[in-house]
């Protein structure tokens, strides 16, 4: 992980708020993605992370405050925010009925793309995705991790600028991991900024240039390896998962373990 | 230590009751999930009950009353048809009742003793076992008094162990095909035409047994020589022989029951061994790598370049899920089915044409408007989850509800263009022709303000079972708003173009009403492009995200 030179703001959230009833979800959040980072969104089970990013993505509305894509807020100008992203979301929203190679070609062309160019790059995704056997296939029909590279193909056919992911790594496996970590690492090559959110910290600690830390809706650490370090007075080799438990205040040996499994 | 532990575990009789508890509570659940699937038992034990309660007292009476042979007759086909319908009624249930599934509980230490008996004590807690209950009361009340009854009791808990048998071995053998999509996508499609052409089926059998059994045969069918050698129906035999006085040839019938109770046991075992030592169901289903290949073909969609190209794939897209998604399938193909089985069935029964009165064509439109006023409801749910994709991206709202019109308008205005062309071609009348003009126009008003209905009273669905099935969460609103305020707009909407076709008719005026079939044209497309595509498309881009909560459940974290 390294600390990046900002850039242009390519994500902000201004006191980003979301209310779900009595329960404050996300709370007053302010961020702001450099265009060209590799971000990392933590925070543990229900912290608020999916429900930021449908906020950020525009299928979430927020309680209060503002959501930029580029400086386009896309609540006030959502086809022109949504022109320069690409979201894998955490539910994986696919049409079930089609197949990968008929959805990814339909995502292609509601992105705009000129037909031969979805062919072109609808048959290069399913080739680097090694969904080409199984392209014709119905989607309902498919494993998680198929799933999974389906939404991904269908999320960057268009070369979005700023690239949403919510989990990709969960549910998936080694070698479906290292296909998609290889596309995150050419798509990070060419300057897309991608915002991250993942339980799987070592992969975060690999990819992210910058980490951000919520907790109960709010954020509660930002910042490089090296920043994150020195905010939590850790040493150096004080890894993601120490840093991220600091963070967000919790530790396995506080919570005392099981009775049963303990030495008498 | 604890290798000991588990052995203890293992013997502990605590088990089997836990067990069954498991199926009761599965199966309590399966019907007390949903709100909606309470009605629908209700309903089921509504018409359900008295009709087995009847079917137990009819039976009953036949087996005292009727002439002989018919008691034997009865007897036979009632232990038949109950095993018959032990065969099928585990097909139609298994994905319901997660109870059934044997699969789900080998990863836990359980002796092969145990779960047999969890699964053959388990069936009573099956419905159907209860609503066969009347039927087998029946036969001790109509056999009892014979001196059949010490061959009764045996007899009868053979049949019933021969059926339970027979049902679990169907679900062991077919156990991988019944929880198969294709299975349940079949599933959907045969039972809905069944359900359509139920009608025409019973008079075809009526007209079969009236064709091949003179009413004089009725009363000395002899059924039993030939069901005696299905499993239950030599239980039949044993009773009858037994009640014959017959004790011999009794005994042999009850042997040769056992006979099929120990190889029906012996089949049932060796599957379950298969299935408990990880070798799996028997019948699997195709395997997944094949179910596609032969109908999909590979390579570039095709593509209409007088068409935009987003509207093209939306378009396609819309038909895709269409036909893919088997409830949909089979409600559109109804559409075109009905009127063909009505008017085939009409051509060939009672020389209809002649009797056909000609404002018979004025109901043309009523009839495209039904078809457009189902299928345009609730457009954003029936995306399933794969709305929030779109919504995702920069697509036109505006193409997205174009495109959903064109596919549905074509779909279901259709059908009633075919019937109206048959009409004329039978009885050339202005009705006709008025009525078919008007078709077009009155299916784009439905779907036009279905749009807006799409939007204002969205609820989710779900594709993926045997039914489409609404969510709880749509609410009393949406309820409301789809069953009533919808109804009630589009007859409002359509009261103009209505009101020339009456006038043409009442004031015996033809003009008046060809009149209107054009007027309905240009009136129904323009109520279609402005608040079923500018209004609705302005409309969802601004609720894009109450949409998405109302129609698909997102997971906040």
């Amino acid at each position: 992980m390294e600390n990046s030179v900002l850039s242009p703001v390519a994500v902000q959230t201004i006191n980003l708020t979301r209310h779900f009833g009595d329960k404050v979800a996300v709370d007053q959040l302010n961020l702001a993605v450099a265009e060209g980072e590799f971000f990392g969104f933590l925070g543990p089970n229900g912290a608020g992370k999916s429900t930021t990013i449908n906020m950020l993505v525009g299928l979430l509305r927020p309680t209060a405050g503002t959501a930029l894509i580029h400086g386009v807020d896309i609540w006030e100008q959502p086809l022109q925010a949504k022109q320069q992203i690409g979201v894998l979301p955490e539910g994986l929203n696919l049409y079930e009925r089609l197949t990968a190679r008929e959805f990814i070609r339909f995502a292609g062309t509601m992105y705009g793309l000129p037909a031969d160019l979805v062919e072109e790059r609808t048959t290069e995704l399913l080739q680097l995705m090694d969904l080409e056997d199984d392209a014709d296939k119905l989607i309902v029909d498919y494993s998680t991790g198929m799933r999974k590279k389906t939404a991904l193909g269908a999320a960057i056919i268009h070369s979005p600028r700023i690239l949403f992911l919510d989990e990709p790594f969960e549910g998936i496996d080694a070698i479906s991991g290292r296909a998609i970590r290889s596309v995150l690492r050419q798509l990070r090559t060419r300057g897309t900024t991608i915002f991250f959110s993942s339980h799987i910290l070592e992969v975060v600690e690999r990819l992210c240039t910058r980490v951000a830390v919520i907790n109960d809706g709010r954020l509660v650490a930002e910042g490089s390896m090296t920043e994150l370090r020195e905010k939590a007075h850790a040493g150096a080799d004080a890894t993601l998962e120490d840093l991220f438990i600091r963070a967000v205040g919790a530790s396995v040996e506080e919570t005392g373990g099981l009775s049963w499994l303990q030495e008498s | 230590m604890a290798a000991g532990v588990l052995t203890e575990e293992r013997q502990r009789p605590g088990r089997l009751r836990t067990l069954l508890s498991l199926r009761a509570r599965l199966t309590w659940r399966q019907y007390t999930g949903e709100r909606g699937r309470i009605v629908a038992v209700l309903l089921i034990l509504i018409i359900m009950l008295p009709l087995t309660l009847g079917l137990g007292v009819a039976s009953a009476i036949g087996y005292l009353r009727l002439p002989e042979p018919l008691p034997a007759t009865l007897l036979a086909v009632v232990l038949a048809g109950l095993w018959v319908a032990w065969i099928i009624i585990p097909l139609t249930a298994f994905s319901l009742n997660e109870g059934m599934d044997m699969t789900r509980l080998l990863i836990y230490p359980l002796s092969r003793r145990e779960l047999t008996g969890a699964m053959l004590l388990g069936t009573l807690f099956d419905p159907p076992t209860y609503f066969m209950l009347p039927l087998f009361l029946a036969i001790v009340v109509g056999w009892a008094a014979s001196p059949a009854l010490l061959v009764l009791v045996p007899a009868l808990l053979i049949a019933y162990v021969l059926m339970i048998l027979t049902s679990q071995i169907v679900i062991t053998m077919l156990g991988g095909v019944l929880t198969s999509r294709r299975f349940r996508d079949v599933f959907v499609a045969v039972s809905a035409i069944l359900g359509m052409s139920c009608y025409f089926i019973q008079r075809g059998f009526a007209a079969l047994i009236s064709r091949f059994v003179e009413p004089d045969e009725i009363t000395s069918l002899q059924l039993l020589p030939s069901l005696r050698w299905l499993p239950p129906g030599s239980m039949a035999q044993a009773i009858v022989s037994a009640a014959d006085g017959d004790w011999g040839t009794a005994l042999l019938w009850l042997g040769y029951g056992l006979l099929w109770l120990l190889l029906l046991a012996w089949v049932w075992w060796q599957l379950s061994t298969r299935l408990i030592t990880g070798g799996g169901f028997l019948l699997k289903g195709r395997p997944r790598a094949r179910q596609e290949e032969r109908a999909r073909p590979r390579g570039a969609s095709r593509s209409y370049g007088w068409l935009p190209a987003d509207l093209q794939q939306l378009m396609a897209k819309e038909l895709r899920l269409i036909w893919r998604t088997p409830q949909r399938r089979i409600g559109f193909l109804q559409g075109f089915l009905f009127p063909l089985l009505m008017g085939g069935y009409a051509l060939i029964g009672s020389g209809l044409p002649q009797e056909v009165p000609p404002w018979i064509g004025l109901f043309l439109p009523i009839f495209a408007l039904f078809s457009a006023w189902i299928a345009g409801q609730n457009g954003l749910g029936m995306e399933g989850k794969g709305l929030p994709f779109v919504l995702l991206t920069p697509v036109s709202r505006r193409r997205f509800w174009l495109a959903k019109g064109i596919v549905l308008f074509v779909l279901t205005s259709a059908p009633a263009l075919l019937v109206g062309l048959a009409l004329l071609a039978i009885q050339p009348s202005w009705q006709s022709v008025a009525g078919l003009l008007s078709v077009p126009g009155i299916v784009l008003i439905t779907l036009g303000i279905s749009n807006l209905g799409s939007i204002f009273f969205p609820y989710p669905v779900q594709t993926e079972g045997r039914q489409i099935r609404s969510n709880a969460r749509g609410g009393c609103i949406s309820g409301l708003g789809n069953g009533v305020l919808m109804p009630t707009v589009i007859g409002l909407a359509c009261l103009p173009p209505a009101l020339f076709l009456a006038g043409g008719q009442l004031l015996s005026t033809p003009w008046l009403g060809l009149v209107g079939g054009l007027f309905s044209l240009v009136y129904g497309a323009a109520i279609f492009v402005w608040p079923g595509v500018v209004v609705a498309g302005r409309l969802l881009l601004q609720r894009e995200a109450e949409l998405v909560a109302a129609t698909s459940p997102l997971q906040g974290g």
